[in-house]
């Protein structure tokens, strides 16, 4: 089968039939002139659409509320009376008002007072397109008249915390001055134990101690000298025992010495001198006689001295006992002398303690006067951060208070009509009917009048045939496709006309969508029996798709399961094709992939049902 | 005896209707042979196997010679009961295209398609669409599609439905010219008697899905009848015109009349020169002379009991 052939063929069929070169050429730039025409604006605000108001307060802050509604849509006040509720209510519910908003009795009052408001609103929520927006913009409306209502109480509050940042000021002024006072009064403390302290009480002391031991060092000396006088006097009693012994055993000797004299005399006496045998005897005892005599002289000699040097010693005695009589007077003025310097001692002690107590009393002020210091840095600090916070606090604007989240939108493809964001969509559905619509009658038209048995018969491999009828369908669509992307870039400014790489991207994805879709027009026309059952195959087919595209209704709004269904509609993936090549200038390859996937598939489907039908 | 299409025991069976049974015709090379049978008798069903829309449930069908592939189809070229044309093309457009099916293009293509719209009397028109042909051009174009590719067999579905009697007479001209110059074997398909007899060497009539009677057109009505010939001569003897009539040779039998004779015969028609000549010599005047023979439709009713006329008088007249 050649594919020129049936291109050609096609082609000139196309061009012939006047009616179809309108579903191909006309229809689109119609519907594309519509769209635009439709889209061209790029605000969701309510603007035209008339809400009703019964205002049965009347007040001010009533009024106020139904002027800020009215700057942006249609206001119709009721007379405020007994049945305006009833009659607004009626009004919405026979569709004459889109909606009714009642404004209570005691509005203002009830506003002033703090109490919430109630503000009954009718809606007509039939009206399914614009009710949300109603309702957005008469929340919008309530929210508004809050912000004013807030914005004046928190500007109350502001001129409080003015008052109370400028007593602050005051008070950070008496701290200033009491720390003054307190660090003068520190400086006070300081000179005052400075001169306690310079008070040289330890050099009394020492020089105290210093007579005290010069006190105690003479009675020391005068104990040691009565010790030794004592001692002395001792050694004299031990002398005049020693003497006394020595002149008693000088006695005992002189008279042992007596009785010696007398035993040798008599010894003499008994001996016969004159013999001579007891001459010599006689001699010996003369002699000894003679040294007894002798010695008793000595001895009473010594005896003498013994006595003399006992008298000699007791007189010794007596001066040592007037040395210690005086010894004893001197230390009773040591001990006095000890008694006052110890007095002084005490004096001392008890200066030291005063003096340490009035330092620690100085000491302790001190202290407190720091903390006082301290701490009035700390109620400055205190105060700082109060004023700071009341200054932040009241520098921003009540405004800000009421509605802290200010949402300012970059809005980064610019302030386009809508119609620039729904023509990556529009091409691709348009392109889909068209697609679809040719495709399927096309060939049924050929199927009906016989021509589709003669392909047949000619034993063309029905794969082939479903290839080259797709392709050749598919090129002869090209230059409607072609068109359409030219509106698009030249009218509405799509993309740039001399931007190849978009026209690529463009090109690309409108090249495989109309593969897909006009192989599932191929599909529909197989098992169509008439041009009509093709037509609403077709429209069976696309509109589910051009629902599930998101077209008309968001993919976030739909259950997931239909949502998933949408995304792999093969109508979703060319507009995401068409997104990304006409909005975010990137290639989208994974919906080329699944698009080329579905052409691919579908046309498998029609060879597989040419072969059966065939 | 070479045979371009053999068929044997072909069965085909829809939605448990059994449309061919035991379907067995074979068609030799170079003749035409007419495919008689009401609607429902089978014969689109048959052309349809042959045409390889369809494939027998049972039974072989060799086409030149060879079981029935791709490629011996690719030698036929069917001629369908409606005018398969693109009608927006202009004839030669729709001659090239369905060149290009079979691979013929460029100037081959373009060749054969000016020769064959100028065989078929279509030269004048050959840029014209063919939504602008009258019923009896486009009937020509049809069959000039089919013939593109220069098929040894050409199948001719019901040609002329819906033509007017001048122009199918014209169409019957046109079919025996191209089958004399191509020597191609043509089946055809018709419900008018008079067609196949006119175009046929053989015809075979089909009824429930079979082959119920096949052969030339006399053979057939030789099979349910001989030919009568009714003669009213002057004076009109009859005695004497029995005996003059009895001595010619293929004469089956002879029976009087109030003022004639009554004449049977295969093949009386044949034999009238030399009766006339007879009954001249006699003194016998024929005054009224009338000729019946058995008709294929006699034919067909005979062999299936119902006649072939009414189950195509209530078919309507196919128009393009």
């Amino acid at each position: 089968m050649n594919l020129l052939s049936e291109i050609k063929k096609d082609g000139k069929q196309f061009l012939r039939e006047r009616r179809t070169l309108l579903l191909m050429v006309i229809a689109p730039l119609l519907v594309l002139l519509i769209m635009s025409a439709i889209f061209s604006g790029n605000s969701t605000q309510v603007n035209t659409v008339a809400i009703g108001v019964c205002d049965l307060d009347q007040s001010n802050a009533s009024q106020f509320f139904i002027s800020g509604m009215e700057n942006s849509s249609q206001v119709r006040a009721y007379s405020a009376g007994k049945g305006c509720e009833a009659l607004l209510k009626k009004e919405v519910t026979e569709g004459r008002l889109a909606a009714g908003i009642v404004l209570p009795e005691g509005f203002e009052a009830g506003i002033t007072l703090g109490a919430t408001q109630n503000i009954s609103m009718y809606l007509d929520n039939s009206r399914f397109q614009v009710s949300p927006s109603i309702e957005a913009f008469v929340k919008a409306a309530v929210q508004d008249t809050d912000q004013r209502i807030g914005a004046q109480f928190i500007g109350s509050v502001w001129e409080r915390l003015g008052t109370a940042d400028a007593k602050l000021a005051q008070m950070l002024v008496d701290i200033n001055n009491t720390r003054t006072r307190a660090q003068d009064m520190k400086k006070s403390l300081q000179k005052t134990a400075d001169s306690l302290n310079s008070l040289n009480l330890s050099g009394v002391r020492n020089e105290i101690y210093a007579a005290n031991s010069t006190v105690l060092g003479a009675v020391s000396s005068l104990d040691i000298a009565q010790s030794n006088l004592t001692k002395i006097e001792s050694d004299f009693a031990g002398y005049d025992a020693t003497l006394n012994q020595t002149e008693s055993d000088l006695l005992g000797i002189n008279s042992s010495l007596a009785n010696i004299s007398g035993y040798i005399s008599g010894a003499k006496a008994g001996a016969n001198c004159s013999d001579l045998a007891f001459f010599a005897y006689c001699l010996s005892i003369d002699s000894l006689n003679g040294s007894v005599a002798s010695s008793q002289q000595s001895i009473e000699l010594r005896i003498e001295k013994v006595r003399a040097a006992r008298q000699s010693l007791a007189a010794a005695n007596g001066t040592i006992q007037d040395f210690k009589a005086n010894i004893a007077t001197a230390r009773g003025g040591a001990s006095d002398a000890e008694v006052r310097i110890n007095n002084m001692l005490g004096f001392v002690s008890q200066l030291e303690l005063n003096r340490q107590e009035a330092l620690n009393t100085i000491a302790d002020v001190d202290a407190s006067l720091g903390q006082i210091t301290q701490k009035t840095y700390e109620f400055e600090n205190i105060i700082a951060d109060s004023r700071n916070q009341i200054r932040e606090i009241t520098s921003r604007s009540p405004e800000s208070i009421i509605s802290p989240m200010l949402v300012t939108s970059n809005h980064l493809f610019g302030n386009r009509p809508f119609f620039d964001f729904m023509l990556p969509s529009l091409l691709p559905l348009i392109l889909m009917f068209i697609a679809l619509f040719l495709a399927s009658t096309s060939l049924v038209r050929e199927k009906n009048s016989g021509t589709l048995t003669r392909v047949y018969v000619s034993q063309v491999n029905s794969f082939e045939y479903a290839a080259v009828k797709v392709i050749s369908y598919s090129v002869v669509l090209l230059p409607g496709a072609l068109l359409l992307a030219l509106v698009a870039s030249v009218l509405y400014g799509a993309f740039p006309p001399l931007d190849a790489g978009a026209w690529f991207l463009v090109m690309q994805a409108l090249i495989l969508l109309t593969l897909t879709f006009v192989a599932l027009g191929v599909l529909i026309a197989v098992h169509s029996e008439s041009e009509s059952t093709a037509f609403l195959a077709s429209l069976v087919v696309g509109l589910p798709m051009l629902f599930l595209g998101g077209l008309l209704f968001p993919f976030e709004f739909m259950p997931p399961l239909v949502a998933l269904c949408g995304m792999a509609s093969p109508l979703t993936q060319a507009v995401l094709s068409m997104q990304a090549a006409l909005v975010y200038h990137s290639p989208q390859i994974a919906s080329s992939i699944v698009l080329l996937l579905y052409a691919s598939v579908l046309t498998l489907l029609v060879g597989l049902s040419v072969k059966k039908s065939s | 005896m070479e045979f371009a299409l053999e068929a044997e025991g072909l069965t085909k069976v829809y939605q448990g209707k059994v449309v061919l049974y035991n379907f067995s015709l074979n068609i030799r090379k170079g003749e035409i042979l007419g495919l008689l049978g009401p609607n429902g008798a089978g014969k689109s069903t048959f052309i349809r196997i042959i045409s390889g829309l369809e494939e027998p449930d049972s039974g072989i069908l060799k086409i030149l010679g060879e079981r029935a592939g791709k490629i011996g189809r690719r030698k036929i070229g069917v001629a369908p009961q409606e005018n398969a044309l693109y009608p927006l093309l202009t004839c030669t457009e729709n001659l090239l295209y369905f060149g290009s099916l079979y691979g013929i293009g460029g100037k081959l293509a373009r060749e054969r398609a000016a020769q064959l719209l100028d065989n078929l009397g279509l030269e004048k028109k050959k840029n014209v669409p063919c939504q602008f042909l009258s019923g009896g051009m486009k009937r020509r174009l049809n069959l000039a599609c089919a013939l593109m590719h220069e098929p040894e067999i050409i199948i001719l579905d019901e040609p002329t439905t819906g033509l007017d009697p001048a122009t199918r007479v014209q169409m019957w001209k046109t079919v025996q010219e191209i089958v004399r110059k191509t020597g191609a074997t043509l089946l055809l398909t018709t419900h008018y008697i008079e067609e196949a007899e006119a175009l046929c060497s053989r015809i075979a009539f089909i009824n429930s899905g079979q082959v119920v009677a096949e052969g030339t057109p006399n053979e057939l009505k030789r099979r349910v009848g001989k030919e009568l010939a009714k003669l009213t001569t002057i004076p009109g003897a009859p005695d004497k015109l029995i005996a003059i009539i009895k001595k010619i040779n293929g004469i089956d039998a002879v029976t009087a009349t109030e003022h004639g004779v009554v004449i049977e015969g295969n093949e009386i028609s044949s034999k009238l020169p030399e009766i006339s000549k007879a009954l001249e010599k006699s003194g016998e005047t024929i005054v009224e002379l009338s000729l019946s023979r058995p008709s294929l439709e006699d034919v067909f009713l005979t062999m299936t009991g119902s006649k072939l006329r009414e189950v195509v008088a209530v078919e309507p007249a196919k128009r393009n």
